[in-house]
């Protein structure tokens, strides 16, 4: 027995009760049958019944969150985040489009949840004041959880859409943001991992037919090494791309363009994954694979493509990327990061980036 | 089992989506034109706006399986895009719409209605819906996204009539059923990206020309 996917399943009828459990949940509470059934269902809770509180039981109490704009710790600074954004978006649906997982129940369960988010902005919070605007977005949170708990957890969310939904300039909002010290320390810290990773040969291998070989093989060859033609070979003709400010790209032309677009704002940047999870779409194996990589990419800012004129500055992105692999090609790709935090990086004032405590 | 092609026309007729909705995932998706609706809710909720622009409605349904419905529908408006008529106008109009399922379920939904035949044939400028639409929809500044790496071969044959309003205009095809297919259309119209769908069935082409021509006026986001 294994976790359910979501693939035709309806969102009522996995909160029906479930029945017997299909995977080890020790610790976890008893109506959580599996790990995307936990992942799905106490977001549901939380997040969209505003059962707020059971934040509680369901985060550890030092539980470290992954931020791009700067790391925070604890389940109490949760709460008041979550409870700060469902008074903004009061509204908001969480559409869990995807729950890929790795891992087990001695060593955690690590869950890639990718949400698209429907919400109407009828209270002020982080963006300002209340707009009465309709926005929608995309979030993937991966969280390693045990025993009913969210242990870790790095968040991913197209913070620069929801910005320009609301009428505002992501460029501006990064402009004006302070980055805390433990933001600045952090960034440096990953650049430099970044920069100690070796070089790697010319890679010169056709994309790979295993979905288990796909990750490495696409940060190595498409990032790394910028073979942005290989993805004619390795994407579906009609595949499709969201990426961040809600872009909606189709077709190879226009997915190479935005790697393209990315990587020239960024040079001698290079990628490492952080972590890989791989589940099959459905019972059919026709339906292929889910794939989810979390990265870290850090470059130079060289070019003006997306980011506003080149800062000069060392950037770095955590990025969440989900790929539906189907026949050796992938048919879809999504994915995410925090533009405003890569803005803030690029052209916050210089004295709040070297403001980093001894 | 009932065809979708058969769910969206009996909508059409009743103004009650329920039926349709039931076969819907939560994770549903439609795109019609510039809109997009996300999630069942949503969905239903667009099949029954228009449905509410008509009276006297009726539909016809062609099905290619549960992956495509050619749709003729009819009704009387007594106003459309915020317009009054003096007196009620009778009109027909076509909708091509593909699917793409999970099990039972449809996931992805496209859209392809003739709003600008709608439009034309209630007497409405369409230069004026056309600016109107545009401005509700923000887009990005072009990213050098058409013909990305083809270089000298990127040539695409596209017919006379639209290579003269989208002069750098591609066609990729996307998918096909039975006699119907459905591609892309991409290129670019005052410098704004566009992406819009084409559906042929048999020999008619239908495109959202409505949408195209809003795409001229959509503003820039200001990154």
């Amino acid at each position: 027995m294994t976790a359910r996917a979501l693939f035709g399943r309806d969102l009522a009828e996995m909160l029906r009760p479930q029945g017997p459990r299909r995977q080890d949940m020790r610790g976890f509470d008893a109506d959580y049958v599996d790990i995307v059934d936990y992942i799905i269902r106490c977001t549901h809770r939380i997040w969209e019944q505003k059962d707020i509180g059971l934040i509680e039981t369901h985060y550890s109490d030092d539980c470290p969150i992954w931020l791009l704009s700067g790391p925070v710790a604890g389940k109490a600074g949760v709460i008041d985040g979550t409870t700060r954004t469902l008074s903004a978006f009061p509204d908001r649906t969480l559409i869990g489009d995807a729950v890929i997982w790795s891992g087990d129940a001695d060593a955690g369960y690590l869950s890639s949840h990718r949400i698209t988010s429907t919400a109407t902005n009828h209270g002020a919070g982080e963006f300002g004041h209340a707009t009465g605007r309709a926005v929608q977005f995309l979030t993937i949170a991966d969280c390693l959880c045990r025993e009913n708990l969210i242990v870790e957890e790095w968040l991913v969310r197209d913070n620069s859409h929801i910005a320009l939904q609301l009428g505002l300039s992501p460029a501006e909002i990064g402009r004006a943001t302070v980055p805390t010290p433990a933001a600045i320390a952090w960034w440096a810290s990953e650049i430099a991992r970044v920069d100690d990773l070796p070089t790697t040969a010319f890679p010169t291998q056709n994309p790979p037919d295993t979905p288990a070989d796909l990750p490495q093989w696409f940060v190595d060859t498409v990032i790394n090494h910028r073979r942005f033609a290989t993805i004619r070979a390795l994407y579906a003709p009609n595949a499709t791309l969201q990426a961040p400010g809600g872009r909606r790209l189709w077709g190879h032309s226009e997915i190479i363009g935005w790697w393209t677009a990315l990587l020239s704002c960024l040079g001698g940047a290079r990628a490492t994954i952080d972590h890989i999870a791989i589940q099959p779409a459905s019972t059919n194996p026709a339906d292929g694979h889910d794939i989810a990589v979390r990265w870290t990419l850090a470059g130079r800012h060289t070019g003006p493509a997306l980011y506003g004129p080149a800062s000069g500055r060392d950037l770095v992105i955590l990025g969440v990327t989900h790929w539906r692999f189907v026949d050796g090609r992938i048919t879809g790709e999504w994915t995410v990061f925090d533009e405003i935090a890569v803005q803030a990086q690029a052209h916050a004032p210089i004295q709040a980036l070297t403001a980093v405590p001894a | 089992m009932t065809s979708f092609a058969n769910f969206f026309a009996q909508s059409f007729i009743s103004g009650d989506a329920e039926p349709l909705a039931r076969r819907l995932l939560h994770r549903s998706q439609l795109e019609d034109g510039l809109h997009l609706h996300i999630g069942a809710s949503a969905i239903a909720a667009e099949t029954v706006m228009l449905a509410a622009l008509f009276e006297d409605r009726s539909a016809t349904a062609t099905a290619v399986g549960d992956r495509f419905a050619a749709l003729t529908l009819a009704g009387t408006a007594q106003s459309l895009f915020g317009h009054r008529f003096e007196c009620p106008v009778r009109l027909t109009f076509t909708r091509h719409v593909w699917i793409e399922t999970e099990g039972d379920y449809a996931l992805r939904l496209t859209a392809i209605t003739d709003w600008a035949g709608l439009a034309t044939a209630a007497g409405l400028d369409l230069a004026s819906l056309a600016a109107t639409l545009g401005a509700r929809f923000p887009t990005h500044r072009p990213l050098g996204e058409l013909a990305s790496g083809q270089g000298q071969l990127a040539a695409s044959l596209v017919p006379l009539a639209l290579r003269c309003r989208v002069p750098d205009a591609h066609i990729t095809p996307d998918t096909s059923a039975g006699p119907a297919s459905l591609s892309r259309l991409q290129g670019h119209i005052a410098g704004r990206r566009i992406s819009l769908p084409l559906s042929r069935h048999g020999n008619a082409m239908l495109l959202d020309d409505l949408a195209l021509a809003a795409t001229a006026h959509r503003p820039f986001y200001q990154n």
